[in-house]
């Protein structure tokens, strides 16, 4: 048992994977697109209008017909109860001129012939009878049996005796012959004094002619029934000779019921019940009184409705006609409707997409249009937006490139530095292991130079021979001379070291605020007189142009004069050897220091109308140990360490504009806290080692 | 191909109405009748038969006469060959022909004109008959004094009265017509006498035999045998002046002092409608069995002047037709 189920209960599930995603898929397809929603809209209240108005329509309508149908049939129904009456009345008038006041006394031969005169013309009577004013037959003439004459049987305490005296006339209860054909008694008694009666059997399937004859519409007709409920007259004479009961009929028993109370309004003389044959009918009833029989009219509910069925197709069709042409319309306003609005949607999302050259058209002189048009100027102003943003990107797509290059010199700068950091710590380190020999080599060949002296002190008083002395004199002069050289190239030697020393111990000094332009002036009195001092025949024309906002800033003063001694001596080395080529004849040196105030920063700037600097030299020129002067006099760190003094120390920057053969011009930013900031980076640079 | 079928369907159902009659065609009704095939008289209610069918709307109807005459043999085979053709009603007129054909099926619906089919037990009650036949009576028992009372006042000279009955009138419970006949002629003070005659050839012999007794008046019962050898026996009756009364109407027109019987054409026009609802498919089961309503009376005034008696102008009056 639990094998089959257990795959079933594995299998199961999965199953809620499968299926959940349907109900989405169903939501998203529930998604009315405008045009069906107004479609509907549009339809649904047309519809509305419609069902409202062919309701009332209908429900009017259906009284009147039902009013109409009921009258129609009421007045029926009181036809057939006259024709019904009439043939009664019809059978009365024949009995009736048997019953003259005369009649008592003619002749029996010639009763007789009245008799067989009544047979011959009332066809549904089948047997007649006259009984004397003491209720016995003296005649009776059938259809079937033989005439009996004078048979003297006594009637006289019989109701159709008695009854017939007292009303003049009386109306036997309908019996059945044989169980099958309907028959009555009418008994009609004569006028004048003690008179006498004539009896009638009167076969009541005759009637079926005159019930049959009744037309009621198509499908209808008429019946009677007896005051008990069976059936005497229908058009089909079948059910009749069955001796029908219809006393459970629905309309005939509340006919019967009505009756019975004695209620004879005329409200209430109309059904709508089941026929006989099953199927609503339409049935409506008059009585006869004397017989106290009912006559039915009933016609197919159907058949009665007919009007009511016609107008219920006509607005009916009419509706549908309606919803036809409101959903046409509908469909067709909404399409015209929905199609802007297409458009506008496909604007937008070509607008969307970045096709901002097309603009949406329309042409509805709508609020649509209105939109298209805010769409549209929408468009204009991304398009323009697009436009300026790409100049901006543009122009910051090439600050960013000249940052980059910046940024890349600076890389190479701060690599070079390194490289000289490390370079310089080297120096410092070769240099003070150089300087101690070299102090050696210095005091021991000015002490030697001494000594050589007081060796010729002490060889004076020796008795030389002249020519000795001679020598002598010439070897300690050449002694002399080259421990001088010795000294001399040593001093050289020693001035490099500190310099290196330097070089690679900068920072050495204290910062404090400076006034600029006292700097720069203070700096220039001094390389000028310590150029006129080197060479007095030096000439150069200073030009200063300090501005007085330069103000201060905290620098190393030590240092910076450094730097523009160097600058300045470069300068005047670079007017000097202009000058010296001798190839202008109007050539004026000239040297002109300016100073600027860009607010938190200072530019200083050195120009000369030197010779300029090439090419070729322009890229190294701030590497140490490159000079273009002569060996001996310079030390080619000049540059290099104003470089360190006011990129490292300072944090300022130092640039050259050059023209071969016409000018050179270094300018110097410095920040005006630069000192003190720059303080920890040396510091720094000094711990690391 | 299959649009053929479809377009022969849809030709069927447009033309409902021609195929039921189709179907009507194919079920025929057939009407056994007591005449020879040349018959006059059978003739004229066979064509009343198909003219009343042909006013209910069933003109297409085939239907097929069978002609048995008399023989009681040649109807049984007829009835047989007619059940076997299967119709979809059988029509029969009178008492042997209804035996006939009930003996064969108790199926196939039959309307029947003349016997009382409650009496021979092929149905239940006159208002329900309950089996597969119905129809309309022509003839009451109580017919039997009626017709010996009118002899007796056509001829009031007669003191005898015989009625020549035949196998058909005999039933279960004897003769159908014996006692009204009886107690009226003994009331009247008549001498009856029921001479039955079971074949043609005992027809010569017993009117012979009648015509022997003085005053004596002659009542010629229906039946097949009445109808078959009606000639016959009018020929007999005015070769012995015998004043003779006939239950069949026609034989007054034929030589017969008078006649007192139902209206045989009324009967079957009304026993088609009959015909007419079964075909349209009612059951004969709930079709009540109906009762003659309508009988003639005819005198022949010629046979009457030949038999030398007068009638009296009330006998006169109460004649519905009279033959001069």
């Amino acid at each position: 048992m639990s094998k089959p189920l257990a795959p079933a209960a594995v299998s199961n599930p999965p199953m809620p994977d499968v299926t959940q995603p349907a109900p989405k898929r169903s939501l998203r397809r529930f998604r009315l697109r405008l045009s069906g929603k107004f479609g509907v809209a549009f339809v649904g209240l047309v519809t509305l209008v419609l069902l409202i108005h062919g309701a009332v329509d209908l429900f009017l309508n259906f009284e009147d017909a039902k009013r109409t149908a009921i009258e129609v049939q009421r007045e029926k129904a009181r036809a057939a109860a006259e024709r019904v009456q009439a043939f009664l009345s019809e059978i009365e008038n024949q009995i009736g001129w048997t019953t003259r006041a005369e009649w008592r006394r003619v002749a029996p031969e010639q009763r007789r012939y009245d008799f067989i005169r009544l047979l011959r013309q009332a066809p549904a009577i089948t047997e007649v009878a006259y009984l004397d004013p003491s209720g016995r037959e003296q005649l009776r003439l059938s259809r079937l049996e033989p005439d009996a004459i004078g048979s003297g049987k006594d009637f006289s305490a019989t109701p159709l005796f008695t009854e017939a005296l007292k009303d003049k006339i009386w109306f036997g209860p309908v019996y059945f012959r044989r169980g099958s054909e309907p028959y009555m008694t009418i008994a009609v008694a004569h006028s004048g004094r003690d008179p006498g009666v004539t009896v009638a059997e009167v076969n009541l399937k005759l009637i079926w002619d005159v019930v049959s004859s009744i037309k009621i519409g198509e499908g209808g007709y008429a019946f009677v029934v007896t005051s008990n409920g069976h059936l005497i007259a229908h058009p089909d004479l079948s059910l009749v000779l069955r001796d029908t009961d219809l006393s459970n009929l629905p309309e005939v028993a509340i006919a019967l019921a009505s009756i019975e109370a004695g209620d004879k309004r005329q409200s209430d003389d109309y059904e709508i019940t089941t026929g006989i044959d099953g199927g609503s009918v339409l049935a409506a009833r008059a009585t006869i009184p004397r017989v106290d029989w009912i006559v039915f009219v009933q016609l197919p509910l159907r058949e009665a409705m007919q009007p009511l069925i016609e107008t219920v197709i006509q607005t009916v069709s009419l509706f549908f006609l309606s919803v036809l042409l409101a959903t046409v319309a509908g469909t067709y306003l909404a399409r015209r409707m929905v199609v802007p609005i297409r458009q506008l949607q496909d604007g937008a999302e070509r607008f969307g997409a970045g096709d901002l050259s097309e603009r949406i058209v329309i042409r509805t002189g709508d609020e649509i249009e209105t939109l298209a048009h805010r769409f549209n100027l929408m468009a204009s102003r991304v398009q323009e937006s697009y436009e300026t943003l790409e100049a901006k990107v543009e122009e910051r797509t090439r600050d960013l490139n000249k940052s980059l290059d910046d940024l890349q010199k600076a890389q190479s700068r701060l690599v070079q530095s390194e490289k000289l950091a490390s370079l310089g710590q080297l120096t410092a380190g070769i240099a003070h292991e150089i300087k101690n020999p070299l102090n050696f080599v210095n005091n021991f060949a000015s002490l030697s130079s001494d000594l050589v002296d007081e060796l010729q002190e002490v060889l004076q008083p020796a008795n030389l021979d002249p020519k000795s002395r001679e020598e002598v004199d010439e070897i300690a002069e050449l002694l002399k001379g080259n421990l001088g050289k010795v000294v001399q190239h040593g001093k050289r030697a020693d001035s490099i070291i500190k310099n290196m020393l330097l070089h690679s111990r900068s920072g050495s000094g204290e910062h404090r605020p400076v006034e600029i332009n006292a700097l720069v002036e203070e700096s220039l009195n001094l390389a000028y007189h310590g150029a006129r001092a080197a060479q007095p025949t030096f000439n150069v024309t200073l030009v200063r142009d300090l501005d007085p906002a330069a103000g201060s800033a905290d620098v190393y003063p030590q240092e910076l004069t450094r730097v523009l001694l160097n600058l300045m001596s470069n300068g005047f080395y670079a007017t000097e050897k202009r000058k010296a080529a001798g190839t202008e004849p109007g050539y004026e040196p000239t040297l002109s220091i300016t100073t600027r105030d860009h607010g938190d920063r200072v530019e200083i700037r050195v120009l000369d109308n030197g010779t300029g600097i090439p090419e070729s030299v322009r890229a190294k020129m701030f590497d140490p140990f490159f000079t273009t002067k002569p060996p001996g006099e310079g030390t080619g760190l000049g540059l290099s360490l104003s470089h360190d003094i006011l990129v490292k120390q300072h944090g300022g920057s130092i640039d050259v504009a050059t023209e071969p053969g016409q000018f050179t011009e270094f300018t110097i930013l410095l920040p005006r806290g630069g000192g003190r900031n720059a303080q920890t980076i040396v510091a720094q640079g000094q711990s690391a080692p | 191909m299959r649009r053929r079928t479809l377009l022969a369907g849809l030709s069927v159902t447009l033309a409902g109405r021609s195929l039921a009659a189709l179907a009507d065609e194919r079920a025929h009704v057939a009407a056994l009748w007591p005449f020879v095939t040349d018959d006059p008289e059978g003739l004229a209610l066979a064509a009343t038969l198909r003219a009343t069918l042909r006013d209910h709307g069933k003109s297409d109807l085939r239907i097929t006469d069978y002609w048995g005459g008399g023989s009681p043999e040649r109807t049984d085979a007829l009835a047989a060959e007619l059940v076997a053709s299967a119709p979809k009603v059988i029509f029969t007129y009178l008492k042997q022909q209804l035996a006939a054909v009930c003996a064969v099926t108790r199926t196939i619906p039959v309307v029947s004109v003349g016997p009382d089919p409650v009496r021979s037990e092929y149905a239940a009650s006159l208002q329900r008959p309950g089996g597969n036949v119905t129809g309309f009576m022509l003839y009451e028992p109580s017919l039997g004094g009626k017709w010996v009372a009118a002899l007796k006042e056509a001829v009031p000279s007669i003191e005898r009265v015989a009625l020549v009955s035949n196998p058909n009138n005999e039933g279960r419970y004897g003769n159908f017509f014996a006692e009204p006949f009886l107690s009226t002629a003994t009331a009247l003070g008549l001498e009856p006498t029921i001479a039955t005659i079971k074949s043609e050839s005992e027809i010569e012999p017993v009117i012979t035999q009648l015509a022997r007794q003085e005053r004596v008046g002659v009542i010629v019962a229906p039946g097949t045998f009445g109808e078959a050898n009606g000639d016959r026996i009018v020929a007999f009756v005015t070769a012995h002046r015998l004043p003779t009364l006939f239950a069949i109407r026609r034989f007054a027109y034929r030589g017969g002092l008078m006649a007192y019987g139902p209206d045989t054409t009324d009967a079957i026009s009304r026993a088609t409608a009959y015909v007419d609802r079964i075909l349209n498919g009612e059951n004969p089961a709930i079709l009540p069995i109906q009762l003659p309503t309508r009988f003639d009376f005819i005198v022949n005034l010629e046979t009457a002047q030949a038999l030398g008696i007068t009638f009296s102008s009330a006998l006169l009056a109460q004649a519905d037709e009279i033959v001069e």
